[in-house]
């Protein structure tokens, strides 16, 4: 039962992004919340920091803990200097943002197994990916609040990655690994048809 | 929960990462959220009597203005009147027709981060309180408001009021590094939760009343003696307060739910449905303030799970930010009272 | 214990039929314009009544064959669908598609009526080749928009839960006579096929 909730749990966060905002979701509770909130309800940046944290931890509790500490510095340092470029959306970063996808969630559909060390930079580069996207994101939104809204992105993905592998590492019943790895099918579609719009489209909706 | 004990140091250290988030939040933008008012009173079949109140914040006047619909004009010059934190404008409109349905927007608000509280009054009674927030700076003007909207409006503060108050949510993290069990833990927050509610209630129906700067330093001082009680704990030795930590929290919770009331009072309340308003503010407060709970003790539980094994300084990071936050703000806000 | 089983999986796709039936209407009070990506994402592979039948055959031959291919197939389907979606949106040609879907549902259809028991090896590559026929076809049809991946996370999950469906009726099959039950359902797939069939050279 306890595994089925579970189950049910990470269904939930890989599906949460449901109402989406291409920007900063005004939370009343100031910048901190506003950038928390902006995470979760960023489909592309949810769905990739799933996936990224479904492979990190599958490879192990040391992947597990490298992926906690490794992806919010990566993403802060990649997001601050998104918040501070001058661009408003890049092609080629929604693109290797998507391709992350295919990537990641394919690795997971097949549970491929790797080092804890590639474990560790997949969640630097990957996570700088999505910082950087984010990072730019957050400055279009608001070019006043991005530091605290920044800082603000960076806990929830702090909170994320804690919860999503403290939960894969925790329960390694067989059931259980079948939901990551239908988890990580899906993540590797989603990734695909997004490529397919995004190229397809000629990156106008790129961002 | 968690007792400085090595196994429980992950916990701990989690907590130690959150709140260095939350501080540095806090750091570069602490202010206290106080949301603009208009009240609208009905003096006559199309007259109405106009009140603006927006927060001075650091000096700065809110950059927002009030736009009527079209029909709509003022009857009387503008009244403004400066108080130390905010500014009233009054005036008296005339409206061609009912002036519900009518739009009034509020320009400028997007670029802010202030909710205007909106109260209707009819010469027949009918009321109606809304919220308006700046990612849809205008509302129409309804002339009807169901008793959910009411609830809805006062629920929504009272989580915001829980979630911006960071000196609450920090005697919270205090009350949890304390406690020794679950069984523990749930008495304790039971404790603080059923005091905080007793003078919220109390204080919002007029029936006590507390000066808010001494209520300010009291509720920094309550953080500064969990502070002490925390490292009591690291150093093996045992108090009143650890053994019974829900006695204390109940106490404590009795000065930080005059807090609470303050900032009710600051939005200020329907005179039409007090006691709907005050608990919907209150189980606000409760939904906020369980969701943090439940989020640091998920948080708490999941590190522990990855098996971190921090640096003995990192797992006390979180005692002496409670302790020295504690510290001081009750030395800055006895100064205050000064 | 295992009746116990066969009523959570069933009572498990009462609400997956559920979600995919009324999308909207239950999350209609959810922001309309943001959720829009999602749901119509969610609600396109169940326009066509040849895409359901072949997802939930899917599901069904999965539950036939029982485990490893109950979890694997659904695992392979929506890959291989989204890199035919993808093909189809970047207007890259996949010959036959409209006659290949239908005949997925007349294979898949046999394949269940007759209890055929394919090695994984051969029953993989087949369904994924279905896949790649069915996400061409929706991948044509897609306009341009905005909140790509929304959408193509709705479609992704609708696939998956339709997969679901067709599991969990499949779960008939630890019933007296449910295999039989099964294979009957497996014939209503054939006829489905066939049906289409005709309507794609009409």
């Amino acid at each position: 039962m306890r595994r089925s909730a579970t189950g049910v749990l990470l269904a939930v966060a890989l599906c949460a992004p449901t109402p989406s905002h291409a920007h900063l979701v005004n939370s009343g509770l100031g910048p901190f919340y506003d950038g928390a909130l902006h995470l979760m309800l960023t489909p592309m940046d949810l769905v990739g920091l799933v996936t990224l944290s479904l492979f990190a931890a599958s490879q192990g509790a040391e992947a597990g803990r490298l992926l906690v500490i490794v992806t919010p510095i990566a993403w802060f340092l990649a997001g601050a200097i998104g918040v501070h470029s001058q661009m408003t959306g890049s092609f080629a970063i929604a693109i290797a943002n998507a391709g992350t996808l295919v990537l990641l969630g394919g690795s997971v559909a097949l549970e491929l197994k790797t080092s804890s060390t590639v474990a560790a930079v997949a969640a630097a580069v990957f996570g700088g990916l999505l910082g950087f996207q984010s990072g730019v994101e957050l400055r279009a939104a608001d070019a006043d609040a991005d530091w605290v809204a920044l800082i603000g992105t960076v806990a929830a993905v702090l909170a994320v990655t804690v919860l999503v592998s403290a939960l894969i590492i925790s329960y390694t019943a067989f059931s259980f690994r079948v939901v990551q790895r239908v988890l990580g099918s899906w993540a590797a579609a989603t990734g695909l048809l997004s490529l397919g719009w995004i190229v397809g489209s000629g990156g106008n909706l790129a961002g | 929960m968690s007792h400085a004990s090595g196994s429980c140091r992950t916990g701990v250290l989690l907590l130690g990462f959150l709140i260095s988030f939350l501080a540095a939040c806090v750091c570069v933008s602490a202010h206290e959220i106080r949301p603009a008012y208009l009240q609208i009173d009905q003096i006559g079949q199309n007259r109405f009597n106009v009140l603006w109140r927006t927060p001075i914040l650091s000096g700065m006047r809110l950059p927002v203005l009030l736009k009527f619909s079209d029909g709509i004009k003022p009857v009387t010059e503008q009244m403004e009147r400066e108080l130390s934190d905010s500014v009233i404008e009054r005036n008296v409109i005339e409206s061609p027709g009912e002036l519900a349905g009518q739009r009034i927007d509020f320009v400028g608000l997007q670029a802010t981060i202030t909710d205007v509280l909106v109260r209707v009054s009819w010469l027949d009674g009918r009321k109606a309180t809304e919220f308006v927030r700046p990612a849809q700076p205008w509302i129409e003007l309804s002339d009807r408001q169901a008793a959910w909207q009411l609830a809805k409006t006062y629920t929504t503060l009272g989580i915001e009021h829980i979630l911006m108050g960071f000196d609450h949510l920090l005697f919270v993290v205090g009350l949890m590094i304390i406690v020794s069990s679950t069984r523990s833990l749930i008495k304790t927050i039971t404790a603080f939760t059923v005091a905080h509610s007793i003078t919220l209630g109390l204080a919002t129906l007029g029936y006590a009343w507390v000066p808010a700067d001494p209520l300010n330093a009291a509720i920094a001082l309550s953080i500064l003696f969990l502070g002490v009680e925390v490292v009591r704990l690291w150093r093996g030795q045992t108090s009143f307060t650890l053994r019974h930590p829900w006695i204390v929290a109940f106490a404590f919770g009795l000065l930080h739910g005059f807090g609470f009331a303050s900032g009710l009072t600051a939005v200020g309340l329907p005179s039409s449905d007090i006691p709907l308003a005050l608990l919907a503010f209150n189980i606000g407060v409760e939904i906020g303030q369980l969701a943090f709970v439940l989020l640091i003790l998920l948080l708490h539980r999941a590190l522990r799970a990855l098996q971190f094994d921090p640096p003995r300084w990192a797992s006390y990071a979180p005692g002496y930010l409670v302790g020295s936050l504690g510290a001081f703000w009750t030395i800055e806000r006895t100064l205050m009272l000064f | 214990m295992a009746k116990l089983h066969v009523f959570r999986l069933l009572l498990a796709t009462g609400i997956c039929a559920a979600v995919v039936q009324f999308p909207e209407a239950a999350f209609a009070h959810v922001e309309g314009e943001a959720v829009s990506g999602f749901f119509s994402g969610l609600s396109h592979p169940i326009g066509g009544w040849d895409h359901i039948l072949a997802m939930i055959a899917v599901g069904l031959w999965g539950a036939l064959l029982g485990p490893p291919a109950l979890w694997i197939l659904p695992i392979a389907f929506p890959i291989a669908m989204a890199a035919g979606g993808m093909l189809g949106l970047l207007g890259i040609p996949v010959p036959w598609v409209e006659i290949g879907i239908a005949v997925s549902s007349i294979v898949l259809g046999l394949l269940i009526l007759t209890n055929m028991r394919l090695s994984l090896a051969v029953a993989i590559p087949l369904v994924m080749i279905f896949a790649l026929f069915h996400g061409h076809a929706h991948g044509t049809e897609l306009s341009p928009r905005a909140d790509a991946v929304l959408y193509s996370l709705g479609f992704v999950v609708a696939t998956g839960l339709l997969h679901a469906l067709g599991i969990g009726v499949g779960a008939v099959d630890k019933l007296p006579m449910g295999r039989t039950a099964l294979r009957a359902l497996g014939g209503g797939v054939l006829l489905g096929g066939t049906y289409f069939l005709i309507g794609a050279f009409a």
